[in-house]
C-alpha cells in the first residue's frame, strides 16, 4: 500500500507542471503562441530562449523550410532528406549522409527531438552554441548542402510563397540570415518525443513484460566485471551501468557533458577538435537514448549496425583499444573491464531499449513533410 | 473505478502544483528584503584548486580532478537576536571544476546576522521528489547538473571524479543519500540592509580525504556509488569541516 501510495505521489508530481513549457510572455506581431503539451510525460519543464518565442507561424515556416530542397545548391535536398521522420529524423540507416556533390561526411546523422534541452551545444563535436546557427550550417558544408546563405536568402526571396510566410512569422518580408536560422530553430525545437512505451509505462497506462522489466533493471545497475561473476558476494542487480551516463532521472536519457565511451580512434578529435583542449580529445556529445531502435546505425561514426553490437561493445575490453586512456576517464571507471551479462540479460536489455522508441514522433503529422 | 483513479490523480495534481520558485516566497518580505550573493573558492590545503592539476591529498601522493560538483540546500540564518530565519526553496549547485562557483540566495530580510548554515545535500522530500519538476536552469534540474540518479535513489550530493596519477587509476566518489546529508554551520557577523550582502566562503578539498579519516585510495577504493559501504561513510565523515567563511558584508 506504502508503495501504491508512494507510486501515485510520483505519478502526481510527473502531472503538475508539464502543460505547457513555452513560455511566451508577449507574442509578437499577432502571432499565435505555439504551445507543447507533453502532460503527463516524463519530460522536465524548458526554458526557451525569449528572443524566439516558439510561435505557431514560426514553426510553419520553420517546418516548410526544413522539408524544401530550396536550401541546397541544386535543389536536390532538404534538411529532412538526411533526417527523416520514420527513422527519428536521422539518415535511414546509412552510415555517413550523402551530399549534392556525391561525397560523404564522416559523422552519422543526429536524430532531431527534444532539442530544448539541449544545454550545451549542437552536432557531435557541439561546434554550434545554439540551435539557430546549427541549423544553418549544412547548407554551406560542401559535403551537405553545398548553398551559400547568401543564394538560399536571394531564392527565398524571390519567391512570393516565402515572403508572405516570413511576413506572418516575423512581420518582415525582409529575409535575412537570422530569420533563417529561427524560423529552422522554431521547428526543431517542437519537435518532442515523449510517448514512449517508457513514458506511458511510467504514467501506469501500460506494464512492461517480464523482459523489459528485467532490462530497466539491468539498465540501472552497477556493472560487475566478468573476473566478479564468480564472486558470492556480487550484488544481486547487477547489470550494464547505463544510467550513469543515459540516466532515466531526466527523462532524457541522455547528459549534457561531452564524454568519450571508450571507442576506438577513428582519428577524429570530436569535442577536443573544436575547443582544442587535449582532454576533451576523443569526446563527443552523449545521445539521448529515446528511439534509439530507430536511429541505426550507432555512434558518432555510425560504426556498430545493431543495439546488439551495442551492448557487445560495452560488455568489451576497452582498454587496449580506447582512443583515452580509460584510467583518465572517470566515466569509464565501470565500464573498461570485461563486464559480465547473460545472453538473457543482453536480450533483455535491448528490449528495455526499444521501449523508448515513440511512434508518435514518427508520423505525428506537425513534424511531416507539408509540401 | 479508472475514471476515480484519475479524478484522485488529478487532485493529488492539483496539490503539487507549486512548482515556481515565485510560490514559496514570502511577500510580506519582499519589500524588506534583499539578496545574498555567495562566492565559493575552492582550495586544496593552502593551494587554489584548478581542475587537471595534481594535489596530494590524504594518504594519497599525486591526485587530479576532473569534475567536483556538488548541491547545497537548507540554508538559514541566525539573528543577533537569536531567531532564525529559514530559508525554504532556494538550493545552490557548484562546479569547481568548471568555474561555477557563485550563486545567491534571494529575498533575505534585512536584519542582523551571527551565523549561517546550509546542507551538502538534500533533504529526503526533495532528494526523492519529482526532478522533473525544475526548469533547465535551476540547481536541482537532473539535465543541469547531471546529478541525479533516477527516481528513487534521488541526487548524488557530490561528485568527485578524477585520476590517482601514482597508481594510473580513475576515480569516481558519487556520494549520496538522504541519510548522509550534511549539515554546515558557520559564525558570522553583518547586517543586510537593501544593498544586499555579499558572502565568500572556502571549501578546502584536501578535508574531504584528511579529517579525521586519512583516506587512501589504495587502501580504501578508488570508487563508491552506494550511500552506505565504507568508502562513502568515510567520505562523508570528512564533510563537516571542509567549509570556512572568509568573509560577510554588505554590499
Amino acid at each position: 500500500m506504502k508503495k501504491t501510495l508512494l507510486y501515485i505521489l510520483l505519478v502526481a508530481g510527473i502531472y503538475s507542471c508539464k502543460d505547457v513549457v513555452n513560455e511566451v510572455p508577449d507574442t509578437p506581431f499577432g502571432t499565435t503562441p505555439y504551445s507543447i503539451h507533453y502532460l503527463g510525460s516524463t519530460l522536465p519543464p524548458a526554458r526557451l530562449s525569449s528572443d524566439n518565442p516558439l510561435t505557431k507561424e514560426g514553426v510553419q515556416l520553420g517546418r516548410m523550410l526544413f522539408y524544401d530542397p530550396i536550401l541546397s545548391a541544386d535543389s536536390t535536398q532538404s534538411c529532412a532528406s538526411c533526417h527523416n521522420q520514420a527513422h527519428a529524423f536521422t539518415d535511414n540507416g546509412l552510415r555517413f549522409s550523402e551530399g549534392v556533390r556525391g561525397t560523404t561526411g564522416k559523422r552519422n546523422s543526429m536524430p532531431i527531438f527534444n532539442l530544448m534541452w539541449h544545454l550545451d551545444g549542437f552536432f557531435w563535436d557541439g561546434r554550434s552554441d545554439i540551435l539557430r546557427h546549427q541549423a544553418l550550417v549544412p547548407i554551406e558544408d560542401p559535403t551537405e548542402m553545398d548553398e551559400t546563405i547568401g543564394n538560399v536568402l536571394a531564392k527565398l526571396s524571390s519567391s512570393s510563397v516565402y515572403q508572405t510566410e516570413f511576413k506572418k512569422a516575423f512581420n518582415t518580408s525582409t529575409i535575412d540570415e537570422e530569420l533563417l536560422g529561427k524560423a529552422l530553430e522554431q521547428f526543431m525545437l517542437s519537435i518532442v518525443s515523449g510517448n514512449s512505451k517508457y513514458d506511458r509505462v511510467k504514467q501506469g497506462l501500460e506494464s512492461f513484460t517480464d523482459q523489459e522489466t528485467v532490462g530497466e533493471i539491468i539498465f540501472n545497475s552497477e556493472a560487475i566485471t566478468l573476473n566478479n561473476e564468480q564472486n558470492p558476494n556480487k550484488p544481486a542487480n547487477y547489470g550494464a551501468d547505463c544510467f550513469h551516463c543515459h540516466g532515466t532521472g531526466n527523462g532524457l536519457f541522455m547528459r549534457r557533458e561531452f564524454l568519450s565511451n571508450g571507442l576506438s580512434s577513428n582519428g577524429d578529435l570530436g569535442r577536443g577538435g573544436v575547443n582544442g583542449t587535449a582532454e576533451d580529445n576523443f569526446k563527443f556529445k552523449t545521445p539521448s537514448l529515446r528511439n534509439v531502435e530507430k536511429t541505426a546505425p550507432y555512434m558518432h561514426d555510425g560504426r556498430f549496425n545493431t543495439l546488439e553490437e551495442v551492448v557487445q561493445f560495452y560488455l568489451s575490453d576497452m582498454n587496449a583499444t580506447s582512443a583515452v586512456n580509460t584510467n583518465d576517464a572517470p566515466n569509464l571507471h565501470a565500464l573498461k573491464d570485461s563486464i559480465y551479462l547473460s545472453p538473457d540479460h543482453k536480450a533483455a536489455l535491448v528490449s528495455f531499449l526499444k521501449t523508448l522508441t515513440d511512434e508518435e514522433l514518427l508520423t505525428k503529422e506537425e513534424y511531416s513533410n507539408p509540401f | 473505478m479508472k475514471n476515480t483513479f484519475y479524478i484522485i490523480l488529478g487532485l493529488l495534481a492539483i496539490g503539487f502544483t507549486s512548482c515556481t520558485e515565485d510560490d514559496v516566497i514570502n511577500p510580506a518580505l519582499e519589500a524588506n528584503s534583499a539578496s545574498i550573493d555567495f562566492t565559493v573558492n575552492h582550495t586544496v590545503g593552502t593551494q587554489n584548486f584548478t581542475a587537471g592539476t595534481a594535489y596530494s591529498v590524504g594518504a594519497n601522493g599525486n591526485a587530479t580532478f576532473s569534475r567536483f560538483a556538488y548541491l547545497l540546500g537548507s540554508f538559514y540564518l541566525i539573528a543577533e537576536d537569536g531567531s532564525t530565519v529559514t530559508i525554504d526553496s532556494q538550493y545552490a549547485h557548484i562546479e569547481a571544476h568548471s568555474g561555477k562557483t557563485t550563486f545567491s540566495l534571494v529575498d533575505i530580510p534585512y536584519g542582523t546576522y551571527k551565523s549561517m548554515g546550509f546542507s551538502i545535500g538534500l533533504d529526503s522530500a526533495i532528494n526523492h521528489g519529482n526532478p522533473n519538476q525544475y526548469n533547465t536552469d535551476h540547481p536541482l534540474s537532473s539535465i543541469n547538473n547531471s546529478l541525479h540518479w533516477g527516481w528513487l535513489a534521488g541526487y548524488i550530493f557530490t561528485a568527485i571524479e578524477g585520476k590517482d596519477v601514482d597508481a594510473d587509476e580513475s576515480i569516481i566518489f558519487h556520494l549520496a543519500g538522504a541519510k548522509n546529508k550534511t549539515n554546515v554551520s558557520l559564525a558570522a557577523n553583518f547586517t543586510h540592509g537593501e544593498t544586499g550582502s555579499a558572502v565568500i566562503l572556502e571549501y578546502d578539498i584536501a578535508e574531504v580525504f584528511t579529517s579525521p579519516n586519512n583516506f587512501s585510495f589504495t587502501n580504501d577504493g578508488r570508487s563508491t556509488h552506494s550511500i552506505s559501504d565504507p568508502v562513502s561513510t568515510k567520505l562523508f565523515a570528512n564533510m563537516a569541516d571542509v567549509f570556512t567563511l572568509t568573509s560577510a558584508a554588505s554590499k
